[in-house]
């Protein structure tokens, strides 16, 4: 009797210490943070007034709100683009053999190394990179006579937010790439000798078979995808702090800025919460998704 | 008319030789089962015919035409995998029909191939399912179906009955079997299971470390097998081999004394377990053997004998015997169902 009860309430005791762990510092917080949005309050004062949802009303009021929002939509498509299309077909050009196995393995990890660089390292680099006149890509189009082309990439608002995306491009899209050959390689080989025989080409193969052989993992890497861009902070912050003129802000610049900057805790706490809400709908998108399979 | 022919067909992979030099012709309509232990490059050379593997040496010609170098989809054949690799997302309609659409025929047409091949292979309940909700025995008809709509010229089957259970495997057989007669179609089949073999095969391929070591049909095996090796892989129970000794008049063995007349040296004897009887009745020779084990099947049983000198005989016998195990019994082996291979593995008798 007592093994039989040990047995029924040991998973729990597995369970427990996690649990515990979440609750403190994820749910809770995320609790908390939810109803300090509903004060006005600073972080250097004990006193906080309750203000319903005015923190709210003057979000969604923001210009800066809204351009970061945006940010975060664009860098979510460019993302999606790049670490989830390109990474896939990329990844599914490297497995099926076009080259050799010593040139593959160059490419997978020369696409790969960018992504185990501290973010702050690839910011400074790509700083460099970005420097007007003396920087490489500036030297790269002055030396081909495309010198018209050239930008304050970091410092104009129409480019800023494009080269910043560009470069969290250019750091993960290699680790998609990655994590898109091992699913591709757990797909059976038979499928596209069989295929082959049925005289499909290459492109056939790869929407017949990769594409739905690694459907659960795309939709999978898409999400983080999403969840990445909408929660994205550093690399924006080391590069430009969302200038300039805001040009460049995201939600987590936005939020950090009102927190720490501006000292407006409670309107920091409402952006958190609309994060959270985002993030949680495009969770609930993958479940959803995910049942249907 | 769907003919094939090997001419010194080679298989190299760097440095290893898979298939070395191989000729092999299968006429039309014909079943041919190339079968032999793993490792021995069957499914190596049913791979370089579809197309699947590279020809390193050597041509394959089907109905007249070199077809080295002609794509795997271009050379009129239809393979069924081992595995059904069926795709997994498509319904079976669409797992049957992706070939033709591949081909851009028309939806008419796609229709009534596949109706015809679910007609035959009694799939039409099952043609919006999914792979995941067929049996295995349904998944295999299914891989079927898709070659059958190709209409392929000949059909190559690599072993695609070893996935299934016992049951399932004969009941398959049988519908193999029934599907060459319906389609008058050449067909290729690989397998290791010599049962499958024998029961299939119009002629049977013999291979072994890339080499074919019989071919013939599957009484020939049985009866006149041309070496050792075909000897003791065709037949289950397996043909019992005894060493022995010829002097040129007699052969002395652990099972008697035979007068037949081979070479001096040392040969081997193969004796199929149901030629061998209990007793003496109308024999060349008798030998006493202790019963070791008995296993009763049924219609039959097999008894294995300690004939001393390190040899166990396997015999059949007929029915439930009451023979057990611990007895001791004397048996005779008709010298005119004795075959003799020599030292280098060649029957001689």
């Amino acid at each position: 009797m007592k093994a039989q009860t040990m047995r029924r309430i040991a998973p729990y005791l597995f369970l427990f210490p996690s649990l515990l762990l979440l609750i403190s510092f994820v749910y809770a917080p995320a609790l908390e943070n939810m109803v300090y949005s509903l004060f006005s309050w600073s972080s250097v004062r004990i006193e906080s007034r309750f203000v319903g949802l005015d923190n709210y009303r003057e979000l969604f009021a923001s210009q800066i709100f809204w351009r970061a929002l945006v940010n975060n939509a664009l860098y979510a498509v460019i993302s999606i683009v790049f670490q989830v299309f390109f990474a896939l077909v990329i990844a599914a050009v490297l497995v099926a053999g076009v080259f050799g196995p010593l040139l593959r393995n160059f490419f997978r990890t020369a696409f790969f190394l960018p992504s185990i660089l501290p973010v702050t390292v690839v910011g400074l680099l790509w700083q460099l990179i970005y420097q007007p006149t003396i920087g490489l890509i500036d030297q790269l189009l002055f030396a081909t006579g495309l010198q018209s082309l050239s930008h304050v990439w970091l410092g104009e608002e129409a480019t800023v937010m494009m080269s910043v995306i560009m470069v969290s491009q250019w750091q993960w899209t290699g680790y998609m790439i990655v994590l898109f050959m091992v699913a591709i390689q757990a797909i059976p080989s038979d499928l596209y000798e069989a295929l082959r025989m049925e005289g499909a080409s290459r492109i056939q193969q790869f929407f017949y078979i990769t594409v739905p052989g690694v459907r659960e993992s795309t939709l999978i890497l898409a999400i983080i995808t999403i969840f990445g861009a909408f929660k994205v902070f550093d690399i924006i912050w080391v590069m430009t702090a969302g200038g300039p003129n805001n040009a460049s802000e995201v939600l987590g610049t936005h939020m950090y800025r009102s927190a720490f900057r501006n000292d407006v805790s409670g309107y920091a706490a409402a952006v958190a919460t609309v994060i959270f809400f985002i993030t949680l709908a495009v969770g609930a998108v993958q479940i959803r998704l995910q049942r249907q399979d | 008319m769907s003919e094939l022919r090997l001419q010194r067909a080679t298989k190299r992979f760097g440095n290893l030789t898979v298939i070395e030099k191989l000729d092999l012709e299968v006429h039309d309509r014909e079943f041919v089962v190339l079968v032999g232990p793993s490792g021995c490059g069957k499914s190596t050379l049913l791979r370089m015919i579809a197309g699947l593997e590279d020809i390193t040496d050597g041509d394959l010609i089907i109905d007249g035409q070199r077809m080295n170098e002609i794509p795997a989809a271009r050379r009129g054949l239809a393979m069924v995998f081992q595995s059904y690799a069926l795709y997994p997302h498509m319904t079976v309609a669409q797992n049957m029909s992706v070939g033709l659409r591949i081909a851009g025929e028309n939806k008419a047409t796609i229709q009534n191939k596949v109706a015809e091949a679910a007609r035959i292979l009694q799939l039409e309940p099952m043609l919006d399912r999914k792979p995941k909700a067929l049996s295995g025995g349904q998944r295999q008809r299914v891989a079927i179906g898709r070659a059958i709509v190709r209409n392929p010229r000949i059909f190559l089957f690599d072993e695609p009955l070893s996935n299934l259970d016992a049951a399932l495997r004969l009941q398959m057989r049988l519908e193999l079997s029934k599907l060459h007669d319906e389609l008058a179609a050449t067909m290729i089949y690989v397998t290791h299971d010599q049962v499958e073999a024998m029961t299939l095969a119009d002629r049977i391929v013999v291979m072994n470390a890339g080499r074919i070591e019989q071919i013939g049909t599957p009484e020939e095996l049985y009866q006149r097998p041309a070496n050792l090796f075909v000897a003791g892989f065709i037949g289950s129970p397996k043909m019992n081999l005894v060493e022995a000794h010829s002097d040129g008049n007699v052969i002395d063995s652990a099972i008697g004394r035979y007068p037949i007349r081979v070479a001096e040296g040392p040969v081997t004897l193969g004796v199929r377990p149901e030629v061998i009887r209990i007793g003496c009745q109308d024999c060349s020779t008798t030998h006493s053997g202790h019963v070791q084990v008995v296993e009763r099947l049924g219609a039959n049983s097999f008894a294995y004998l300690d004939v001393g000198d390190r040899t166990l005989l396997t015999v059949e016998l007929p029915g439930m015997t009451s023979i057990k195990a611990g007895e001791d019994l004397q048996i005779s082996i008709p010298a005119d169902k004795v075959l003799v291979f020599g030292g280098n593995g060649e029957r001689l008798r």
